[in-house]
């Protein structure tokens, strides 16, 4: 009987103590990022006799103290899901509003040192050497505004290549990620299947694995396969990165414009269509955003090259006594990269052919070059006729970029809400709250210190039975 | 519903950043009085101030030009106004030269101070404006009266005033210059030669040389007008356009600061709430 009863104490010792370390690996846990608290579940022992046959005869079954059915994570997997879901877009939105607004800083409009003030400039140097061609100083303004105006086209084109290089990198880095994250979840689908073959919980494990698949969900997205053995496979457009215990690999191969595409391991390309993730999101702005951006200005580059240097032709240089018009190229190159000053030009300020015929006092050339501001020679995007002026034109593409970087910052803000409300659902349940574990302490606490107490009744009730008994006439 | 210390944090965390952001942007709009930094601010304003910034710069051109075609048609007008009382001069010698039977010393005399005149003529010819020969077409840096030819041409020289209006500024010397030298030395030809009678011939020469520069000088009136025309213009278009550029660009500074004001609350509450909750838990009352 006393037997009985002290197991039943222990049993109890036990399973409070259990509980309270799991209380203190809550409390412990209750800043890691990905963590789930966990819960004790007891159940009472198996109550004695079991019926059978030779049962000793009792009045009825006696219990025989608790057990620790299970540990369990208490987490509601459907937000996880939808978590995953806004991550994923928050993954996606949070680069390309980063890239658009590194394009917004390159650009720098509006500004006094912007490419549309340096165009303004151009022009009305033109319409000055018009006024006075036969004037050097007015000349040598339009050498160093044209001059400035080739650097600016250069150094911007310059700071878009390294941008676009720099998302090529993030491409290549988002890669390695995958990878890296796609081995340590095949890892932990490992050790959780070996766990759960011992039919525990491998409740760190899963918070672990956890805390990768919302890593990976910001890089790219994918399905989620539970194979209710523990395991679980990531699909990603058809294809598994992770199968079970089994893992696949992404690569990155140069394309032809030199930069990284993202193909599996055995050369097929991956399907990235779904908009997603910091992945697709780094290669939408390297091969759209940057891209357009860079097309734009080379078109704008080149108009201009061709434009100035057209009428440049038909004019006369400084002291010319040729018949026939004689101006040599203004402008060399063929885009932003590599517009210049033409060597002829760059020399001698005679060269900068402003005047229709060969007296000096003609500045006939240089108006019509003034013109070209008000000329229509751009085609606007979208469009297949030239209906744009180049400031026309440079305004349009500068304010697409404003709507564009607007717009992804506002789904960037509106992700960061959602991501973080949904993030609160979770933690509703998942996380841990320390007035929650202090007030389960106390209760384990208690139940310690009254199981402790029955061992200290029986103890006495031992030391009457044999200290005190048996000793009559002593 | 479970509330966690995590979840309270993250909250706190959310709204201190977004505030401060907000503050950011307020005080930055403050420290540079524009509304507009950045394409994504309103890429609507930022085309119109782009487009008025563009306009500005062109039409201050168009000023300048304005003003120094305006400077060059004055000198043109003055230059034309001393011809024209030369020309007078000479008509009034000749008319005495013509009705008196004067000795041929007199005569001889009469066509020194018209070739002093002439003289007169060919410096007025010269003209310049900011260094430029203002008569001699394109040719505006050599002179066009060389003394014996005229060496200028009779090509225009055109400024931009507007959005492809042009106008000629110079005035073509070689026809008007060249018929009264012609016409001073016709002059001085038939008073050294005694030829009195031919001087009335010349009269009527004199009359329509005056008659060309009273003409070349309405000219340069009636274009004075129009540029002075278009210089008002300008003046109202580019005060107008400077207006649009502060609305669309500038920052409403009471605004921005009542805003700015608003946002330091909401910090400050934010701090404050979350130094109240933050710390305590069922652990500051364990004891």
């Amino acid at each position: 009987m006393f037997n009985l009863s002290l197991e039943t104490a222990l049993s109890s010792l036990r399973a409070q103590q259990l509980a309270l370390d799991i209380t203190s690996h809550n409390i412990a846990n209750s800043n890691t990022p990905g963590y789930t608290r966990q819960r004790v579940n007891f159940a009472p022992n198996t109550p004695f006799p079991v019926p059978s046959l030779f049962a000793p005869m009792q009045p009825g079954q006696v219990g025989t103290g608790v057990v620790v059915a299970s540990i369990e994570r208490v987490r509601d997997t459907f937000m996880d899901i939808e978590y995953r879901k806004e991550v994923m877009n928050l993954g996606y939105w949070e680069t390309r509003s980063d890239a658009l607004d590194k394009i917004q800083l390159i650009i720098n409009e509006p500004s006094d040192t912007g490419l549309n003030q340096l165009m303004d400039k151009f022009w009305n140097a033109w319409q000055e050497l018009s006024k006075n061609p036969e004037n050097l100083a007015t000349r040598a303004v339009v050498q160093q505004t044209a001059q400035a105006l080739a650097e600016t086209f250069n150094h911007l084109r310059g700071q878009l290549d390294s941008l676009q290089n720099d998302l090529d990198f993030a491409v290549q880095t988002n890669v390695e990620e995958i990878n890296s994250i796609a081995r340590q979840i095949r890892d932990i689908n490992d050790q959780i299947y070996k766990t759960n073959i011992v039919k525990f919980n491998a409740n760190d494990l899963m918070d672990q694995r956890d805390e990768l698949l919302n890593k990976l969900a910001k890089i790219i997205d994918f399905t989620l396969i539970d194979n209710n053995d523990g395991t679980v496979s990531i699909d990603i457009g058809g294809k598994k990165l992770v199968d079970g215990l089994n893992v696949n690999s992404f690569k990155v191969v140069k394309n032809a414009n030199g930069f990284f595409d993202v193909q599996w391991s055995d050369g097929t390309p991956v399907n990235l269509t779904a908009q997603k993730g910091e992945l697709s999101s780094n290669i939408v702005a390297r091969d759209v955003d940057v891209q357009k951006m860079k097309d734009y200005m080379d078109s704008l580059a080149n108009t201009l090259i061709t434009e100035v240097n057209n009428l440049h032709h038909q004019g006369f240089v400084l002291g010319s006594t040729s018949p026939t018009p004689d101006g040599p190229d203004f402008f060399t190159g063929t885009d932003a990269k590599t517009i210049a000053l033409s060597s002829a030009v760059s020399n001698n300020l005679n060269n900068i052919a402003a005047g229709a015929t060969n007296s000096s006092g003609d500045g006939g050339i240089a108006l019509q070059i003034a013109q070209l501001k008000d000329k229509l020679t751009m085609v606007l995007p979208g469009s297949t006729t030239p209906t744009a002026t180049f400031n026309d034109f440079y305004r349009t593409i500068v304010s697409r970029l404003g709507v564009d970087a607007q717009e992804a910052d506002r789904m960037y803000q509106n992700e960061q809400l959602l991501t973080k409300n949904l993030n609160n659902k979770r933690m509703e349940s998942g996380g841990v709250s320390i007035d929650e574990e202090m007030t389960n302490m106390i209760l384990y606490q208690n139940a310690y210190n009254a199981a402790a107490r029955i061992v200290t009744a029986i103890d006495e009730m031992m030391d009457i039975v044999i200290n005190r008994m048996g000793v009559v006439g002593r | 519903m479970r509330i966690t210390p995590g979840m309270l944090r993250d909250n706190l965390l959310y709204n201190l950043n977004r505030t401060l952001a907000d503050m950011e942007k307020s005080q930055e709009m403050l420290s540079n009085g524009k509304a507009l930094t950045k394409p994504s601010d309103d890429p609507v304003k930022l085309l119109r101030a782009m487009k008025y910034r563009s306009d500005i710069t062109q039409g201050e051109q168009y000023q300048r030009n304005l003003d120094d075609g305006l400077n060059w048609l004055n000198t043109t007008d003055t230059a034309l106004g001393e011809l024209s009382d030369l020309l007078q001069r000479v008509k009034e010698l000749t008319v005495y030269g013509a009705n008196s039977s004067l000795p041929q010393e007199s005569l001889n005399s009469i066509a020194e101070e018209i070739r002093q005149i002439k003289e007169q003529v060919g410096v007025v010819a010269n003209t310049q404006f900011a260094g430029k020969y203002i008569f001699g077409g394109t040719e505006v840096d050599k002179q066009p009266w060389d003394g014996t030819a005229w060496q200028g041409n009779n090509s225009g020289v055109y400024f931009e005033i507007g959005n492809n209006i042009k106008v000629q500024v110079n005035t073509l010397g070689s026809p008007l210059f060249t018929d009264v030298i012609n016409t001073l030395d016709q002059i001085i030809n038939h008073l050294t030669a005694g030829n009195v009678s031919a001087l009335s011939s010349d009269l009527g020469s004199l009359d329509n040389n005056l008659n060309s520069v009273l003409a070349a000088r309405a000219d340069v009136g009636a274009r004075t007008n129009r540029l002075e025309l278009m210089q008002n213009r300008l003046l109202a278009q580019l005060e107008s356009e400077k207006e649009l550029l502060s609305k669309t660009e500038d920052a409403d500074i009471a605004a921005t600061i009542i805003d700015l004001k608003n946002q330091e609350n909401v910090y400050r509450s934010a701090l404050a709430v979350g130094a109240r909750i933050l710390p305590p838990t069922l652990v500051d009352f364990l004891r």
